[in-house]
């Protein structure tokens, strides 16, 4: 194959937020040269704490999940071979977390969504039903981005 | 006790050798060591080296990791090690204000994620995931979003335990929160868990990890008798089997985990086997698909900004890729665990969307039965799941067409070539399979279907006499009988393209027994045409000719040459037929198949399997022509 051209990758940030008693605040914002995978972009929606790239109208651009954020415990591991791993809640909610996103030239916004649960039972196999049951979602935290740069694919 | 007591002395790069920006990039700092004590730390670096790499699935995926050695010199040594937990009272300045006994626990050791994570930015900009090593001979470690562990014998355990949170979202399988005897945690809460080693559902068919239980397993396959406490009894099943096992995500019952152990669940024991295919399918997306030979791509645009890809991998995995305006190509993925029929040139995935927020895949699997699959923007990517009993023609494709958003017709071959559909309806579910006007089809015919309309269908053939046949149906009238089209002889294995410009015309497009290029046409006001060759053009044995209509009065075709050369033409209603011109100096395999779509009137995208094997694509723009060809995977 001739190679010598391809497609002009989209440009991805860099977020890093802190959180503490239910506040958040986004620390860094940094453009990075890092291709997001399918596995992190998620356009279909499931439970649990996203990252959302927005353009100026609100409308998502991209969605990649915080997998180890804003946990109210934390794991305490065993020293010998056996013995169970538990949890304890937390003294304090605070710490930090990050992801990297797609944030097209079109971006102005990132936001902390938590997505939660829809209430219906896992759909019956065998018929390609669309779902009905939406899971619900709700803003935690707003942030306007710096400034644009990078570039799409033709 | 702060980024004062210290200073960044440098980064390494000590594992991989993977392009930065498509890799698993691993930045493994130290915390409470000295700037004499950088060997200590870069050995400790070493010892994670080999137990991750020995840890499956990881030793599987070095090419696509990366690891980065930060050294960092802390002001003073060790961690703090508070007296009040049973600590010595220690409490050295460090650069990130490593800690013991958090929450009145001495084996918590936590660390400042933010300085980790933000040195971590600074030094290795696409770092994937952080671990602090402390150095101390305490043992103790942490998760969340940056993995702390201490020097003591076993603590990278920790770490590896926590990129299962950290990189994959992969749950805790354990079945209690504090140890097995709080309350609280005898039954999970209502509803499924989103992470993908968990589940509240016991019901085989819409198991989400059912493509790893094997049909012999019972499911459940460990119920808890006493669901006030955790079920410590032996596994009833040879360890290794995956299937369904209650307790798990803190809870001792309603909840089930896919194995017995796991490393989700134990430290010190393999991932299960879930838990692997969910860390393979974060980190092989990061490169790209040598794919079979000459199995058939397909690509559906749900709605102009977004494509989704099929293919298989040389393995016979069911693979996709999808691209999307807003973020570029997601990475090639295997779709379900699925695994396709390897007869003929192999069962391709095709794909249909009934409406922007859906799409129904289908194929042939091993056991050549026909599978299909969905996606949904409410819920992803379902588990495949058998069409009837029908026992396919080994490698048959299998033809899908929505007439209208509430319904699917489903065509292919089965094993004696009959020529067999089935279909699905919202309101009614999956119909039973029925052979077509007693059609049968050539050895290594595909079916070829199109709805003009939502009341009528369209199929073409080649039959076993080596001609091409059509029938249609339409709701009025049902199913008319097989009739031939000319006397063209077919190649056997010749696929049929129909395209329909405008509701009352057929332009059709195959290869002849010589491989000539050949095309005809139907219009309601004049029937059949005769056959003609386009523009002189032969194809490569076994390549079929794809054809788009971006308007009315324009078609573009593409195939494969003779010389394996990658090559397009054009008919436009004011010029007729454009001579053959080979597409950006693409070669592609001998026989493979050139898929293209029309996602925007003046926009092509193409994509081929070239001669290295790798899927490649290309398009052209109206207003900047073809551009060059690049191997499709992650951008």
């Amino acid at each position: 194959m001739d190679t010598t051209s391809g497609p002009v990758p989209v440009r991805s940030m860099r977020f890093v937020f802190e959180y503490e008693s239910g506040n958040i605040s986004l620390i860094l914002q940094q453009p990075v040269d890092v291709a997001v995978s399918g596995f992190d972009l998620h356009p279909d929606l499931r439970p649990g704490d996203y990252v959302e790239v927005r353009g100026p109208d609100g409308g998502t651009l991209s969605r990649v999940p915080v997998r180890s954020g804003m946990a109210a415990s934390a794991e305490v591991f065993p020293e010998h071979a056996g013995d169970p791993i538990t949890r304890v809640d937390k003294a304090e909610v605070r710490g930090a977390f990050t992801v990297v996103a797609p944030a097209p030239l079109s971006a102005s916004h990132v936001a902390v969504v938590r997505v939660g649960r829809p209430a219906a039972a896992p759909r019956p196999g065998g018929v390609p039903t669309p779902a009905h049951e939406e899971p619900w979602a709700t803003d935690l935290a707003t942030f306007a981005l710096d400034a644009p740069a990078g570039g799409q694919q033709p | 006790m702060t980024t004062a007591d210290g200073h960044i002395i440098g980064t390494t790069q000590i594992s991989g050798s993977a392009p930065h920006n498509r890799a698993f990039n691993i930045a493994m700092m130290g915390d409470g060591f000295q700037a004499a004590e950088q060997g200590v730390f870069d050995t400790a670096c070493s010892d994670f080296l080999t137990a991750f790499f020995g840890t499956p699935p990881y030793d599987r995926l070095a090419p696509a990791i990366n690891v980065f050695r930060i050294n960092v010199a802390s002001t003073g040594s060790g961690a703090d090690d508070p007296v009040a937990t049973g600590g010595t009272g220690a409490s050295p300045n460090t650069y990130f204000d490593s800690s013991f006994g958090n929450n009145g626990i001495r084996r918590l050791l936590e660390c400042n994620d933010s300085t980790a994570l933000t040195v971590a930015a600074g030094q290795v900009p696409g770092f994937t995931v952080a671990l602090v090593v402390v150095n101390s001979s305490v043992y103790g470690g942490s998760g969340g979003s940056v993995g702390t562990y201490s020097l003591a014998g076993g603590a990278t355990e920790i770490a590896i335990h926590e990129l299962g949170h950290t990189a994959y979202g992969l749950a805790d399988e354990y079945p209690y929160y504090a140890g097995g005897n709080e309350t609280g945690h005898d039954h999970h809460p209502a509803g499924e868990p989103g992470q993908p080693n968990v589940t509240t559902n016991a019901v085989r068919a819409t198991l989400k990890w059912r493509w790893a239980v094997n049909t012999s397993t019972t499911v459940p396959t460990m119920a808890n008798p006493d669901c006030s406490t955790v079920d410590s009894r032996p596994s009833p099943v040879p360890t290794g089997t995956v299937g369904l096992f209650e307790g798990a995500d803190y809870y001792h019952c309603g909840a089930y985990r896919p194995e017995y152990d796991c490393k989700m669940r134990e430290l010190g024991v393999p991932f299960c086997r879930v838990c692997r295919q969910v860390i393979w399918n974060r980190i092989d997306p990061l490169g790209t698909l040598v794919a079979r030979d000459r199995t058939p791509l397909s690509v559906v645009a749900r709605y102009p900004e977004h494509l989704d890809v099929f293919a298989e991998g040389s393995d016979g995995r069911t693979m996709s890729d999808w691209w999307d305006a807003n973020s570029g190509w997601a990475g090639w993925f295997q779709l379900s665990g699925g695994v396709a029929s390897g007869g003929g040139t192999g069962s391709p995935v095709t794909a249909v969307a009934r409406y922007s927020g859906h799409l129904d895949v289908f194929t042939v699997g091993t056991d050549n039965r026909v599978y299909s699959a969905w996606w949904d923007v409410n819920g992803g990517w379902s588990g495949w799941f058998p069409l009837g009993t029908l026992a396919a023609r080994p490698g048959s494709t299998v033809s899908v067409v929505a007439r209208y958003s509430d319904h699917l017709d489903v065509f292919t071959t089965a094993a004696n070539g009959a020529i067999m559909s089935i279909w699905w309806d919202a309101r009614t579910g999956w119909a039973d399979w029925f052979q077509v006007s007693g059609g049968v089809a050539g050895a290594g015919a595909t079916v070829t279907a199109i709805a003009r309309y939502p009341f009528h269908l369209d199929l073409f053939t080649v039959g076993t006499d080596h001609r091409f046949w059509s029938c249609w149906w339409d709701d009025r009238s049902g199913w008319a009988g097989w009739f031939p089209l000319d006397t063209l002889a077919a190649r056997p294995d010749a696929t049929v393209n129909v395209v329909a410009r405008y509701p009352d015309h057929l332009d059709l497009f195959t290869t002849a027994s010589n491989g000539a290029v050949m095309s005809t046409w139907w219009d309601a006001r004049s029937g059949w045409a005769g056959w003609f060759q386009v523009s002189g053009g032969v194809a490569s044995p076994g390549s079929p000719v794809t054809a788009i209509a971006r308007y009315s009065n324009h078609l573009d075709l593409f195939t494969v040459g003779t010389d394996n050369r990658i090559y397009s033409t054009w008919w436009d209603d004011t010029t007729g037929w454009a001579g053959w011109f080979n597409v950006s100096g693409g070669i592609a395999k001998a026989g493979s198949q050139v898929v293209a779509i029309s996602r925007v009137t003046e926009h092509i995208d193409v994509f081929a399997v070239g001669s290295d094997g790798i899927v490649y694509s290309t398009w052209w723009d109206g207003s900047g022509g073809w551009a060059g060809w690049f191997q499709l995977g992650i951008t």
